[in-house]
């Protein structure tokens, strides 16, 4: 598995082995408070939790990327 | 929020057409700060910079009220499957039926699909006044039931029922759990990769999942003939978007 894994990612963005699935990671907890972040839009605008949420909050996704 | 550079961020915006933050987090402080850094991917590899991904429904203090992230990256929750699940969206229409006891539309949260996506298969019934049916839970009597037709081009989960009412039969003293009015059931239905799903997709580009819905209602009176009503759903199946930022900007 170790060798099958290896070769996969010799190649350019491509997949981890199924079997990584149980090491998935996600995070604060539901109740849990977010941790603070800074982050530049796609216009270069700092952004904060302050300065994205809404009145209601804010849904937050994290992806792998845009581009690939 | 993803590793990507501001720029490939903005030609992706005008690409695709978003109009909500895309936030570049190019050395994945952000996502180390979430604990959901992708480590996995051996350190010396440059992929080493990407999250678990995932989306968090956060309040408006910074609490995370829900979280939905897969367990395999190439699997995802669209984001209208999160509408259908956080803020009681059906998504279109695909169907409706009628019967004496109650009326039903099903709906799904996407009408286009794409290999790997999660998407939610949404049941409305309306029970016509005086009808109940019986909620999953009930022993004794025959229960509402969601098939759908089994296929190795999609995975579906178990329904998410709402929560039942009791009722009292005082006919027979008996109390049974039950659904009146209106309810809703959502399930969701993750579409295959390439592969598995490539030899379902017909001529004209589409995919047809199939399901029934089974239930037995009862007024206050009487209890009706068991009932079956064939479900149906047709989504338009997509490639992948192999679209990339100019080279320069990668």
């Amino acid at each position: 598995m170790a060798a099958g894994v290896l070769i996969a990612w010799g190649s350019a963005f491509c997949e981890p082995a199924q079997a990584q699935e149980s090491r998935v990671k996600t995070g604060p907890s539901v109740g849990e408070r977010i941790p603070s972040f800074e982050a530049v839009d796609e216009d270069g605008k700092t952004q904060t939790f302050a300065s994205l949420r809404g009145p209601k909050g804010l849904v937050l996704l994290f992806h792998r990327s845009a581009d690939w | 929020m993803s590793f990507d550079s501001q720029a490939v961020l903005q030609h992706f915006a005008k690409r695709v057409g978003i109009n909500y933050p895309l936030l570049s987090d190019t050395d994945s402080q952000a996502i180390r700060a979430f604990g959901i850094l992708n480590d996995t991917v051996p350190a010396d590899n440059r992929n080493y910079v990407i999250p678990f991904p995932g989306y968090y429904i956060i309040d408006e203090n910074g609490v995370v009220q829900s979280k939905y992230f897969d367990d395999n990256y190439r699997e995802r929750f669209t984001a209208a499957n999160i509408l259908v699940r956080e803020f009681d969206d059906s998504g279109e229409l695909q169907g409706e039926a009628e019967t004496p006891h109650l009326r039903m539309s099903w709906s799904a949260s996407n009408r286009e699909v794409v290999g790997g996506h999660r998407i939610a298969l949404v049941l409305n019934v309306e029970m016509k006044p005086k009808m109940h049916v019986y909620a999953p839970d009930v022993t004794g009597y025959l229960p509402v039931a969601w098939e759908t037709s089994s296929s190795d081009g999609w995975q579906d989960s178990p329904p998410s029922y709402p929560e039942s009412e009791l009722l009292h039969l005082p006919a027979i003293d008996e109390i049974v759990p039950v659904y009146e009015g209106e309810f809703r059931v959502v399930r969701d239905l993750e579409i295959g990769l390439r592969d598995r799903i490539q030899p379902l997709v017909s001529e004209d580009g589409k995919i047809s999942v199939e399901g029934v819905f089974h239930y037995q209602a009862c007024d206050d009176k009487v209890c009706y003939l068991p009932q079956q009503i064939p479900l149906k759903w047709t989504f338009d199946f997509k490639g992948y978007d192999r679209g990339r930022a100019p080279a320069e900007l990668r």
